[in-house]
C-alpha cells in the first residue's frame, strides 16, 4: 500500500482541532444555585478526566480520518497472478472398502464430492493429473488446466473389487511431477494415513482426505488360481488374500466353492491391519471358484441368515419352513401370489413365527422390512449377482419412493414393485394395499388413500394397477372389488426357487 | 453564555417574573376586587372587618342577647322585649376589628438565584400587592425581610401602614432590599415577634431552600403566638426545569458557597425533577399538618393571575 499525495495526511491534523473543539464543549461551566439541596439527587461527575468520547466523537474522527486518507490518494499494491508452475496430483483410492455405504452414500461418492471442491478452489494455472489407485495406480488424466475435462474424469471415475496400495500411487504422482515446480498431493482415500505408509518429501505437500467414520473393515483382497503348465489342471491351487483393515482384531470365516461346491470353511482370526494369505487346498476340478468372508454378509445381512435358519431348523412346521427357504432363496422379498399356497396352510403359531423372523406377509408382498435398506440393497444385489454369475445391478437412488421406468430392472426389483410405468417402494404398495384392504373390511368405498398415493406421486394408470393387484377394479368414479385372481398354473414354470424344482419333478 | 440561555433570561425579563408593578394604577382596578381571608384571624383593635363568634357592646349588626348585669350600658336595653317578656334583656352586636396582617420576605440570596427566575422580584412584588388588599380593607400591615449574615439574622422591617395612601411609603422600603447571605425564616420571625405582639394574618414568602426543620420551626412559633399563617412558595421556572442548563457543570450553592461538579444527563434531570417534586410535596405535607395555608406560585406567573387565582384557590383570598 502507498499513498500518490502523503502530504495529504497533513489534513489529519484537524484531527486535532476536533479534539480541542470536543473538549471546549465539554469544558465545565460554572453556575451558581439557588440551593445545593435540590441538586443531592444528581450524581457527581465520575473522575475521568475531562476527555470523554463519544459515539458522536467517534464518528467524527472515522468520518476526519477516512477523508484524511482520501487527500492523501492511497493505493494498493497488488501484484498480478504470475502463471505458477504448481502442480497437484488427485490420487484416489478405488479399492472395494471405498463402496462402503455410510450415511446412505458411498466413500467413494464422498471422495468425488471433496476432489470437486478442491479442483474449485485451485487456481486456474495449477496443473492438475488424477490418478487411481487399486492394485495397481493408473493415470486417469494427466497434467492438465482443463477443468472440465478433470470433472468428466471425476464423474466417470468409479471404485472397483479389489485391494488398493496407495504408496504406489503417491510415488507414481512423484515420479510424474518431477522437475514441475511445487508439488502437492491430495489422496482421497478410507484408510488411515499410517496404514499407507508415505511420508511428505522436500518441496513437496502431502494432503489425506479421508472418509468413512471408521477403519472397522476386513476385505477379502485378492482370489489368484496358480497352475504350473506342465501340471494337471486339477493339481491347480488357489489363494485368497484376506486383510483386515481396522486396529482391532477380527474373527471371520472364509467360504470359497468351486462349482458351487464348498471347498473350504476356514476361520481365521486377524490382529489389527494384518493381512493373511490363506491357501486353498486342492481344487481338484474345474469351475467357477468363488470366495466370500462372511463378516458383511453376517452384518448387514442378519434376516436373511435368520431366515436361512429357520428354514432349516426342525422345530418348525413345514410351512414357516417353507417360507422362510423360499425367501431366502430369493433374497428376502417375494410376491404374495408366489407363497399363496404355503401361507394358505399356516397356523396361527407359524403366523407368530414369522412374525418373530420380521416377515411382513403383506396383501401384496412378503418381504423382511430391513433388507429393503439401501446397505442391506447393496449386499443382496451382490449375492445375486455371484449366484447368477452377472454384474451388480445399478442401485437406485437411496431412500426414493418411486423410481423411473428407465432404471435397471434388477435394481429396483430388489426393494421395488412395478406398478404400470413406475416402480414403487414395496413397504409403500404394501401400506396403499393394506389401506386398502382395511377400507373393504370396514365396508367403506373408497380403497385408494389418496393423500399417500398424492404424495407419493402416482398417477391415474399406477393406482389402476396397484388396485387390480390388489383385487379391485374401477367402475366409473368407484370401486368394484373383483377378489384377487388366484395364481396361473403356467406361471410355476417361471420360478426358480427349490420347491418350484421340486414340483416339476413330481409333474 | 448559551444564546438559549440568553434569550431564555431575556424572555424571562420581559414575559415573567410579574411584569405588572405593584404600584401601577391599572394593577390597583383589579386588586380592589379582592380582600383577604381572615378566618379566626383578628387583632384586638377596633376595626372593618366583622369578626363572627366574636361580639362588642355596640356595633351595626346585633349577634345576640345577654340578661342584663350591673353595669352595662343602659342605651342597649331592648325595651321591646322588655315589654314583652318583662325581663332585661341587652343587645350584642358583631365584633369589628381589624387584622394587623404580617407579611415575612426571605431576603436570602437563594431568592436572587438563578437571576433568570427573579424570585425575590416577584416576592416583593407579591408582598406589595397583599399589603395593598389589606390596606384596602383597612388593616394594618407590615413587611418584614429577613436574612442571615455574618453578623447575625437581618431583620428589615417596613413602617406599619394603616392607610391605603400610606401604599407607597413601601416602594422606598423595597427600593432598599438586596437578597444575600442565607435564609433565616425562623430567626427572624422570632426576632420579629418578640417586638410585635399583635395576633393576625402572617404570610411566609420564600422558596424554602432550607432543611424542613427551619420552616417547621418557624410556622411553630407564629402558631405559638396564635397568627394565622399561610406560605408562599416562590418557585422559578429555570429552577425547576433546569431550562437551558446542561454538560459538565460546577456548581456553587448562592448561599453556603459549597461546590459540586456534576455531569447533568438525561437520568439525573429526571432524578432532578423527581427530587423538586418530592420536595415541594413534603413542604405541601407539612403545611397541611400544621394548619398553615400552603400556595405555590411560579415566579413567571403574573402577580394579577397569582392574585386573582392562585391565591384564592388556596384558600388565602377572595373577592369582595
Amino acid at each position: 500500500m502507498g499513498l500518490l499525495a502523503p502530504y495529504g495526511l497533513a489534513s489529519l491534523a484537524f484531527l486535532g482541532v476536533l479534539v480541542v473543539l470536543h473538549l471546549r464543549r465539554r469544558q465545565q461551566r460554572e453556575l451558581e444555585v439557588s440551593s445545593l439541596l435540590l441538586w443531592q439527587a444528581v450524581r457527581d461527575e465520575p473522575r475521568r478526566g475531562r476527555f470523554r468520547p463519544s459515539l458522536l466523537f467517534a464518528l467524527q474522527v472515522a468520518l476526519l480520518g477516512a477523508l484524511g486518507l482520501a487527500v492523501a490518494r492511497p493505493y494498493w499494491e497488488e501484484r498480478a497472478a504470475a502463471v505458477t508452475n504448481g502442480r497437484t496430483v488427485l490420487v484416489f483410492d478405488v479399492s472395494a472398502s471405498m463402496q462402503a455405504f455410510e450415511g446412505g452414500e458411498r466413500r467413494f461418492d464422498q471422495a468425488r464430492r471433496k476432489a470437486g471442491e478442491v479442483l474449485a478452489s485451485l487456481d486456474r494455472n495449477v496443473e492438475v493429473m488424477m490418478i487411481a489407485v487399486a492394485a495397481h495406480p493408473r493415470v486417469v488424466v494427466s497434467f492438465t488446466r482443463d477443468r472440465s475435462a478433470l470433472a468428466r474424469a471425476l464423474e466417470a471415475l468409479e471404485p472397483n473389487d479389489g485391494p488398493t496400495r496407495l504408496s504406489l500411487g503417491v510415488e507414481l504422482a512423484r515420479s510424474t511431477a518431477t522437475g514441475g515446480g511445487s508439488l502437492e498431493i491430495d489422496v482421497f482415500t478410507d484408510l488411515p494415513s499410517e496404514a499407507i505408509g508415505v511420508s511428505p518429501s522436500a518441496g513437496e505437500r502431502l494432503r489425506y482426505f479421508r472418509f468413512g467414520r471408521s477403519d472397522d473393515n476386513v476385505a477379502l483382497a485378492a482370489l489368484r488360481v496358480y497352475q504350473n503348465p506342465f501340471q494337471d489342471p486339477q493339481e491347480a491351487r488357489g489363494y485368497a488374500l484376506v486383510k483386515n483393515y481396522a486396529r482391532e482384531p477380527k474373527d471371520l470365516t472364509l467360504h470359497v466353492t468351486l462349482a458351487s461346491r464348498p471347498v473350504l470353511d476356514d476361520t481365521l482370526h486377524l490382529g489389527g491391519r494384518e493381512s493373511r494369505v490363506v491357501a486353498i487346498p486342492k481344487l481338484g476340478d474345474s469351475g467357477r471358484l468363488e470366495a466370500w468372508l462372511d463378516v458383511q454378509v453376517s452384518r448387514q445381512l442378519r434376516p436373511l441368515e435368520a431366515l436361512a435358519a429357520a428354514a432349516a431348523d426342525p422345530a418348525n412346521s413345514a410351512g414357516v419352513r417353507a417360507i422362510a427357504a423360499m425367501l431366502a432363496d430369493a433374497g428376502g422379498l417375494l410376491p404374495r401370489r408366489a407363497v399363496l399356497g404355503a401361507i394358505s396352510q399356516l397356523e396361527q403359531a407359524d403366523r407368530q413365527a414369522l412374525h418373530k423372523l420380521r416377515l411382513r406377509l403383506g396383501p401384496l408382498d412378503v418381504y423382511v422390512d430391513s433388507l429393503l435398506k439401501p446397505a442391506a440393497q447393496y449386499w443382496r444385489a451382490a449375492l445375486l449377482s455371484v449366484r447368477s454369475g452377472q454384474g451388480m445391478p445399478a442401485l437406485p437412488k437411496p431412500g426414493a419412493a418411486t423410481l423411473a421406468a428407465d432404471v435397471d430392472p434388477r435394481g429396483a426389483a430388489l426393494a421395488y414393485r412395478r406398478v404400470g410405468r413406475t416402480w414403487l417402494r414395496i413397504d409403500l404398495a404394501d401400506r396403499l394395499a393394506s389401506h386398502a384392504r382395511k377400507v373393504r373390511s370396514a365396508g367403506g368405498d373408497s380403497p385408494v388413500d389418496v393423500a399417500l398415493a398424492t404424495s407419493i406421486g402416482l398417477d391415474e394408470a399406477a393406482i389402476d394397477q396397484l388396485m387390480g393387484d390388489v383385487g379391485f377394479t374401477r367402475a366409473g368414479d368407484a370401486w368394484r372389488w373383483r377378489g384377487r385372481r388366484p395364481p396361473r398354473d403356467d406361471r410355476r414354470g417361471a420360478a426358480s426357487h427349490a420347491f418350484a424344482e421340486l414340483a416339476k419333478l413330481k409333474r | 453564555m448559551p444564546a438559549v440561555a440568553r434569550l431564555t433570561r431575556l424572555f424571562a425579563r420581559r414575559a415573567g417574573a410579574g411584569d405588572e408593578d405593584p404600584f401601577d394604577p391599572a394593577l390597583f382596578s383589579r386588586l380592589d376586587r379582592m380582600r383577604l381571608r381572615f378566618d379566626n384571624a383578628h387583632g384586638a383593635r377596633a376595626g372593618e372587618t366583622p369578626v363572627r363568634r366574636l361580639t362588642q357592646e355596640s356595633g351595626i349588626e346585633v349577634e345576640s342577647f345577654k340578661s342584663y348585669a350591673p353595669g352595662d350600658d343602659i342605651r342597649y336595653v331592648d325595651w321591646n322585649a322588655v315589654g314583652r317578656l318583662d325581663q332585661l334583656l341587652t343587645r350584642r352586636f358583631v365584633a369589628e376589628r381589624e387584622i394587623p396582617i404580617h407579611i415575612f420576605l426571605d431576603a436570602s440570596a437563594s431568592m436572587a438565584v438563578p437571576t433568570a427566575d427573579h424570585k425575590f422580584t416577584f416576592a416583593m412584588r407579591l408582598a406589595a400587592a397583599l399589603a395593598y388588599v389589606a390596606l384596602n380593607s383597612n388593616d394594618p400591615v407590615r413587611i418584614a425581610a429577613t436574612r442571615l449574615e455574618t453578623g447575625g439574622v437581618q431583620l428589615a422591617e417596613s413602617p406599619l401602614l394603616r392607610h391605603r395612601g400610606r401604599y407607597l411609603r413601601l416602594k422606598g422600603f423595597f427600593e432598599g432590599l438586596k437578597p444575600s447571605g442565607a435564609t433565616a425564616l425562623s430567626e427572624g420571625i422570632a426576632r420579629y415577634l418578640e417586638r410585635h405582639h399583635e395576633r393576625g394574618l402572617a404570610f411566609v414568602i420564600s422558596d424554602f431552600l432550607v432543611p424542613p426543620d427551619i420552616y417547621e420551626s418557624a410556622f411553630a412559633r407564629l402558631r405559638s403566638k396564635r397568627l394565622v399563617a399561610h406560605a408562599v412558595h416562590v418557585i422559578g421556572k429555570v429552577e425547576h426545569g433546569l431550562d437551558g442548563i446542561s454538560g459538565r457543570l460546577r456548581i456553587r450553592d448562592s448561599e453556603s458557597g459549597v461546590v459540586r461538579e456534576v455531569s447533568l444527563s438525561t437520568a439525573d434531570r429526571r432524578r432532578y425533577s423527581a427530587a423538586f417534586a418530592q420536595r415541594a410535596e413534603a413542604i405541601r405535607a407539612l403545611c397541611h399538618r400544621s394548619g398553615v395555608g400552603y400556595a405555590r406560585v411560579m415566579s413567571d406567573d403574573g402577580i394579577d393571575r397569582c392574585m386573582t387565582q392562585v391565591l384564592p384557590a388556596a384558600g388565602m383570598m377572595r373577592l369582595r
